[in-house]
């Protein structure tokens, strides 16, 4: 377990290496002043981090994306795995779902700002639609596949509907909910800053554009730096619960 | 004992009138204490028959019976182990193999001790923390066993127990079987395409035809039951009888 820990924090050191020799040949090469070399970029960062300015705006898109994340987790996690289980159900839900899933959810951010204003709850509300859309499908799809013969084994143990869910059903759905969970953060990420940039004053996408506006690029890498962090520390989380509840997957 | 009378069993298929007929007039009447081993072709309905017998599914014509009860559903003194599926991955075999006492809510201390000493008599305790994808074939099949002796039934159902096994192991599971069957007076009916492991277990061999299954034959069996019999004359004579019996409704 510890080996594999340690791999995967060298490998991702060997990432960010990269990333930054990339960024520092390009910055020399432009030599312009809206692509600061990275060193210009860490340095703000630090500065506004500890200044508290940027850990605020931070704290506020981080919290906006994990309670998006519980939110949309815990209303379609039951009701994919339910309507999997329940072709009636199924019927006249999915085509619903079919009609929404493909819809980019931004669109609706005009009228969600006109109703829900510029505070916290219209992002949170644009990213639990992300999320839960494409948690619900995989959910749904994922309990469709549970091995028949699973079921009936569950069923001669005189298991409940309940247990059934429980012993069965949940856990092996889990892994691929998590793995939908974890392809729509980074389309959550991505609307959030938009929603951040359109109509809001705090969170990194406000932070981002208001230095751009300002010309201040050392601020809006800082910005930048601050949402790489954001999307790692989702990943992070996810990563996490994956190798503490399907640790058998792996084996 | 278990009385199967007069039944049918069909299957409807998903295009709407087309069903199938998977059992044709079964009637069968199996003792206390008896060891009745079920063969035929793939496809013959043998699973299809277990399913009955387990209470998962209900014959569209005809009434099965055990011990003068209407079988309407699973029933406490009825184990069912199913070829693959039994297990799951997510659990380690000592959850595996207490999941039945689980879903009757027996208390977490009870079913331990009773699930740990069933293990350790068949010699896989000390795998009590793995999983199943960290054991070998023969040990899973164990695992299994062990949860449907911990419902300490009296009528175990197999379907297919050892058919994913090498030759070797498959003979000391069945050797072991044998001893499990005298040690707890258990009444047996185990569903096999294998022609050595039905003379070797069953006392009594129904011979099934191919879809719809049909009672094509029941064949006494009497030198059955000890581990000496499978260097027998006796044995490989029946095992010839039986093939030519096969084989002349499937040719
Ligand atoms: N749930 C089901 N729905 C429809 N047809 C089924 C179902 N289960 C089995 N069958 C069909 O019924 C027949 C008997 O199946 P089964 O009992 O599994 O046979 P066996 O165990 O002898 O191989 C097969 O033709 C199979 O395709
Ligand atoms: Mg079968």
């Amino acid at each position: 377990m510890k080996t594999t820990l340690f791999k995967k924090i060298s490998s991702n050191l060997t990432a960010i290496f990269f990333i930054i020799i990339g960024w520092l040949v390009v910055a020399i090469k432009l030599n312009k002043p809206f692509l600061p070399p990275p060193q210009v970029a860490f340095f703000s960062f630090i500065k506004l981090w500890v200044k508290g300015i940027l850990a605020e705006h931070f704290l506020v898109s981080s919290l906006r994306v994990i309670i998006s994340v519980i939110i949309a987790f815990l209303l379609a996690v039951p009701l994919g795995l339910v309507l999997g289980r329940n072709e009636n159900l199924d019927r006249y839900i999915s085509p619903v779902i079919y009609v929404l899933y493909p819809l980019p959810k931004i669109v609706f951010l005009p009228i969600i700002v006109v109703l829900l204003g510029l505070g916290n709850s219209p992002k949170v509300f644009l990213i639990t639609l992300i999320i839960f859309f494409q948690v619900i499908v995989t959910a749904r799809d994922a309990s469709k596949g549970v091995p028949f013969q699973s079921v009936q084994s569950m069923r001669s143990l005189n298991a409940s509907t309940w247990q059934i869910y429980r012993h069965l059903i949940w856990p092996y759905c889990l892994p691929k909910v998590l793995t939908s969970l974890r392809i729509s953060l980074g389309t959550a990420v991505a609307v959030l800053f938009l929603a951040e940039t359109f109509a809001s004053t705090d969170g990194i996408g406000y932070f981002i554009l208001d230095a751009m506006e300002r010309r201040e690029y050392g601020g809006m890498y800082a910005g930048i730096i601050a949402m790489g962090l954001l999307g790692l520390l989702v990943y992070g989380v996810v990563d996490y619960i994956e190798h503490v509840y399907c640790k058998w997957q792996k084996l | 004992m278990i009385e199967i009378k007069d039944v049918y069993l069909h299957y409807n298929n998903l295009d709407m009138n087309a069903y199938l007929e998977a059992l044709q007039n079964i009637s069968l009447t199996i003792a206390r204490g008896e060891r009745c081993v079920i063969i035929g072709p793939s496809g013959c309905g043998k699973s299809s028959l277990l399913y009955l017998l387990a209470g998962l599914f209900k014959p569209t014509r005809g009434k099965i019976t055990i011990n003068g009860q209407q079988v309407t559903g699973p029933r406490e003194e009825v184990a069912l182990i199913l070829q693959d599926h039994g297990l799951f991955p997510w659990k380690t075999v000592l959850e595996n193999a207490e999941l039945g006492l689980m879903i009757r809510n027996i208390p977490r201390v009870e079913r331990r001790r009773k699930v740990l000493g069933i293990l350790d008599s068949l010699g896989i305790k000390e795998h009590a923390g793995k999983y199943p994808a960290q054991i070998s074939g023969g040990q899973r099949q164990r695992v299994a066993i062990t949860r449907a002796l911990a419902q300490e039934p009296e009528i175990l159902l197999m379907d297919e127990p050892f058919s994913a096994l090498d030759a070797l192991t498959r003979e000391q599971l069945q050797n072991l079987l044998l001893n499990l069957w005298k040690e707890r007076l258990l009444t047996l009916v185990l569903v096999t395409h294998n022609i050595e492991e039905a003379v070797f277990l069953g006392d009594r061999i129904i011979i099934l035809s191919p879809q719809p299954g049909k009672i094509l034959k029941i064949i006494a069996n009497k030198g059955s039951g000890l581990v000496s019999y499978r260097q027998s004359r006796e044995f490989y004579d029946q095992c010839s009888y039986i093939r030519s019996v096969l084989e002349g409704e499937t040719l």
